[in-house]
């Protein structure tokens, strides 16, 4: 059996902006307050009033990169890579001198200012694991969000983003990071704004 | 399958229904050993939202755990002022013995009138409200605001089409056109809206997002972004009509065999042509339609053999000629003169958009349209969903599959409040700002001005569950003033909220984990049983259990259930759910009997006048006392309608901006809720800040002839820079956050609001269309009151 990668896709088309995953990934994982490993941001909107108007919702989160900029920048290894393309941050190594925060172009990562330690999505890799979503995917109120094995052609992702292969796309390529965290641009109302940000 | 899972580590999983706002979507509740609510994730079970749930769904074990909720009966201290703070806590038994002495002294020496019952929103209790309320057997205040949410596109739907089709009726999944006219169900009922939308997109769904806000989450993603003026939608309906007429786009079929639109109406009087006017035996209930047979028939033939268009003249019972013309000819006289090119005058709409629009909707094979408190928070809301429910008959959407759908329980809830006292439409409160044609509760306005004028009769005791009025009433001053000259005031709820602290008696209500009750209202085609998942905390008790209690102490006759369990299988029985308690409770969901008109064909549509059509015309307008075909009204405060209040106050204020993670004013002191939406925040166009010289996140004013308040400023393009949008609902701070509560009613929206101008039909204030201005403040750094 091919060895996993995990990754999520995200519909920019459907998403709403109603901030459940940023309030369920706070509930399942207990993040501290002034931390959010995800959050939705509103982009837009642009343009003038009213028929050349542009906005959609951007969820942010780790994109879990192929290449991270976080991982050779730390400097005592708490930044690893699993088997299955996750990255994640040992709370134990971690002393929190943000040069990670600095290196992710994503802003995907926030230092927790209680307990001076760099969090950021874990993709709740532990879940995936049992076969199931991640609760910021689970509750998602417009499916907007799965998560899974982007190696498994049979795997839900896999098959969302073969459906939509022409929407697919990875934030700022120019990077060169190579996220897994694949959006879907929106089918309308948002051609400038996605090129802002690199979509 | 039992709806209780016991788990190898002696937890257990609960099925149950959130109640964090009316939707009630299906939720899986965690429950550990020790009895602890560890987490709540969506049931995907429930066929509505299949495992999705909102932020607020989600954080239901911080709002039941949350330190600032309240968990005694505390009676205001003897002695202490009003709203001093200072409290003592007593027993339940000592507290409804306290409260039901003292209910029982008021109405001795003032009479029942002088108690006024109701609710904010409610809990799903809104027929025990009201059964408190008539058995008290004078006058059913309904000191609730119903005015403002539910009951104008309830009521006028019911008089219409004789059921409730524009709420969870709305058939998205298999729409092929889905029109949100003046609501935003992605973010306030996400259990029935954003999957299903979200599918049908998929399929090619088109999308009408009728808004005055861009920030919809579906107008950029709409097929036509409609940005009426708030309150203007009267014009564009009319033009819809306009296009879907001149353009022959309605269902003829369906209009002529299932609507009004063939019945004859006498011309120069909109009345109907009966029967005995044209013979001197004829039975004077039964309408007429001319027949492709040049005969005269009765409305009530099921058939489309009919002149949709006649116009001439019919002979009299006393051989006179009669004028007549049907309905269908009015519609088109009343809607001819707003093209798309008049109407984009008053509405703002461009004709382009007015046109493209509603040939998307008319030509769509199944199109469904939703309607919510943009449309009803307004002074003509009556003309507003009268000309949208006339849309979507003479479409043939109605009890369509991908169109607008009957729900049984909006039908079946009436008995459960039982009837209003006999001396009620004498002493209920209405005076020449709204008859209430249409809603039979008092005026709030008036309400209020009773409690502080004893004019026209004192109301001296308020007592209600689960609201603060000084959030949701207009003219929150008034609300104040009311508030602060009763003899008894009495709040049951999770906080003490702005209202609760003017009480003499606060009690503390169960969270919807802690209460057992029914899910039904807005639960479609199904009812859920709402089992708790965890015992109560501290002494907190159920709103239900209250109100029967007092009930039953006060009126036992009214209240004859031993306990709520007797009740739900009562209520059950009375909205013909088809099961018991115990059986709900035992396997969470069940289907119940749709109606009738779902076969439409076989049964006809369910309208009031029992002639198996839609009415177009509302046949009960006319017998009210009001106009029975729809007018292009505008809102009584407006731009148009008050151009001398414009001139100082010259935007148009939307309130009322919803957030996803807030429920009307509640939920602000939950932290990982209030991190998102840290301050209340006023948005308006880009330009009205440059030209004022405010930038964003700064502190500003906003003003009515009413009042003054401070919001930050949130500059959008996405906006008519004629047009201002407000949240309401800001009180509370967040204490784990530093956020402190705005006092005062500092950030309180309501004190804009007006409560001169009403919906002369449903009392209904004109909240989402208030003329205001927005002011920079001298020191914005700091805020009012500081």
């Amino acid at each position: 059996m091919a060895q996993k990668s995990y990754g999520m896709v995200i519909d920019l088309d459907k998403c709403s902006g109603c901030q459940a995953c940023s309030v369920a990934c706070k509930m399942e994982n207990d993040v501290d307050l002034g931390v959010f490993r995800t959050r939705v941001y509103r982009m837009g909107p642009v343009g003038q009033w009213p028929d050349n108007l542009e906005m959609f919702f951007f969820p942010n989160g780790c994109m879990h990169c192929e290449e991270p900029s976080c991982i050779d920048v730390c400097p005592t290894k708490a930044t690893y890579k699993t088997d299955e393309g996750v990255v994640l941050v040992d709370a134990n190594r971690c002393f929190g001198c943000q040069y990670c925060i600095w290196a992710c172009p994503y802003e995907a990562r926030t230092l927790n200012p209680h307990t001076k330690v760099v969090e950021k999505c874990t993709l709740c890799v532990n879940t995936l694991d049992a076969g199931e979503q991640p609760l910021c995917c689970y509750t998602c109120t417009t499916g907007a969000r799965v998560a899974g094995d982007l190696n498994d052609p049979e795997s839900q992702i896999s098959q969302i983003l073969a459906a939509n292969a022409d929407r697919a796309y990875r934030v700022h390529p120019e990077f060169g990071n190579k996220p897994k965290v694949i959006y879907l641009v929106p089918r309308k109302g948002a051609e400038t704004l996605c090129k802002s940000i690199g979509l | 399958m039992s709806s209780i899972i016991n788990l190898p580590d002696g937890g257990r999983i609960v099925k149950t229904n959130c109640f964090e706002c009316h939707a009630k979507c299906g939720v899986l509740c965690h429950v550990d050993k020790d009895g602890k609510l560890v987490g709540v994730k969506g049931n995907p079970e429930d066929p509505r939202s299949q495992g999705r749930l909102c932020g607020k769904g989600l954080s239901a074990p911080k709002i039941l755990y949350d330190p600032d909720r309240l968990n005694y009966p505390l009676r205001r201290k003897e002695g202490t002022p009003r709203g001093g703070g200072e409290w003592e806590q007593i027993s339940w038994d000592e507290a409804i013995e306290w409260l039901a002495t003292r209910i029982e002294s008021i109405c001795d020496e003032y009479g029942a009138e002088a108690v006024a019952y109701g609710q904010g929103t409610g809990r799903g209790t809104n027929q025990w409200t009201a059964r408190s309320s008539n058995a008290g057997g004078a006058v059913n205040h309904s000191l609730a605001p119903g005015n403002i949410c539910l009951v104008p596109m309830m009521v006028q739907s019911v008089l219409q089409f004789g059921m409730f089709p524009i709420f969870d009726g709305c058939d998205f999944d298999n729409a092929d056109c889905i029109v949100m006219w003046g609501c935003n169900t992605m973010w306030t009922e996400a259990t029935y809206t954003s999957g299903q939308v979200g599918r049908s997109r998929d399929r090619g769904a088109k999308i009408i997002v009728i808004d005055p806000f861009f920030e919809h989450p579906l107008a950029a993603k709409a097929d036509h972004f409609v940005n009426v003026r708030p309150g203007s939608d009267t014009y564009l309906a009319m033009a819809w009509l306009n296009v879907i007429l001149n353009e022959g786009l309605y269902d003829e079929y369906f209009t002529k065999k299932f609507t009004n639109a063939p019945m004859l109406l006498i011309q120069g009087v909109d009345a109907p042509l009966n029967e005995q006017l044209i013979k001197a035996d004829g039975n004077q209930q039964v309408m007429l339609f001319m027949g492709k047979d040049g005969q005269l028939h009765n409305l009530a033939e099921r058939t489309d053999e009919v002149d949709l268009e006649f116009s001439g003249m019919v002979t009299g019972a006393d051989g006179n000629p009669i004028p007549v013309t049907t309905v269908f000819n009015r519609l088109k006289e009343i809607s001819a003169p707003w093209t798309p090119e008049a109407a984009s005058e008053k509405c703002w709409v461009k004709p382009e958009v007015i046109r493209e629009s509603a040939r998307t909707y008319a030509t769509a094979p199944a199109a469904t349209i939703e309607v919510f408190q943009g449309i009803e928070e307004q002074t003509n809301c009556r003309d507003s969903i009268q000309l949208i429910n006339i849309i979507i008959a003479i479409c043939g959407n109605l009890e369509k599959k991908g169109g607008n759908l009957s729900m049984p329980f909006w039908n079946q809830m009436f008995t459960l409040s039982g009837p209003n006292p006999e001396s009620h439409q004498e002493k209920r409160l209405a005076d020449e700002r709204a008859r209430g044609l249409f809603n039979g509760s008092s005026n709030t306005a008036m309400c209020f001005e009773a409690m502080a004028t004893g004019k026209p009769y004192p109301i001296k005791g308020y007592i209600h569950v689960q609201g603060n009025p000084l959030s949701w009433s207009e003219d929150t001053k008034k609300a104040r003033r009311g508030l602060m000259n009763l003899d008894l005031y009495c709040v049951m709820d999770y906080y003490m909220s702005p209202a609760a602290q003017l009480a003499d008696l606060v009690l503390p209500s169960t969270h919807w984990t802690e209460r057992d009750y029914l899910a039904d209202e807005v639960c479609s085609e199904w009812v859920f049983g709402q089992q708790k998942c965890v015992e109560p905390l501290y002494e907190r008790r159920s709103d239900v259990w209250f109100w029967r209690t007092l009930g039953k102490r006060l009126h036992p006759d009214w209240w004859p259930w031993e306990s709520d369990e007797e009740l739900f299988n009562w209520q059950l029985k009375e909205t013909h759910a088809g099961i018991s308690w115990e059986d709900l409770k035992e396997q969470w969901i069940h289907h119940v009997p749709m109606m009738p008109s779902r076969d439409y064909e076989e049964n006809g549509i369910p309208a009031p006048t029992g002639t198996g059509r839609a009415e177009l015309y509302s046949v009960v307008a006319l017998i009210s006392g009001t106009h029975p075909l729809p007018e292009a009204s505008e809102p009584k405060m407006s731009v148009y309608a008050t151009p001398e209040i414009a001139a100082d106050y010259p935007l148009t204020a939307v309130t009322g901006r919803r957030y996803p993670v807030f429920y009307h004013s509640a939920y602000r002191g939950i932290p990982q809720l209030r991190e998102i939406v840290p301050d209340p925040q006023v948005m308006f166009h880009q330009s009205v800040a440059d030209e004022l010289g405010i930038k964003y996140g700064e502190w500003c004013f906003v003003e009515s002839p009413n009042g003054r308040i401070v919001m930050k400023a949130r500059p959008t393009v996405g906006v008519d820079p004629r047009v201002c949008v407000i949240p309401h609902g800001w009180w509370q701070g967040c204490k784990a956050l530093g956020a402190e509560d705005y006092p005062d009613d500092m950030s309180n929206v309501n004190v804009l609001t007006s409560s001169k101008y009403y919906s002369d039909e449903y009392m209904t204030p004109g909240l989402r269309s208030t003329l205001v201005r927005v002011v920079k403040k001298a020191d914005p750094t700091r805020k009012e009151g500081e």
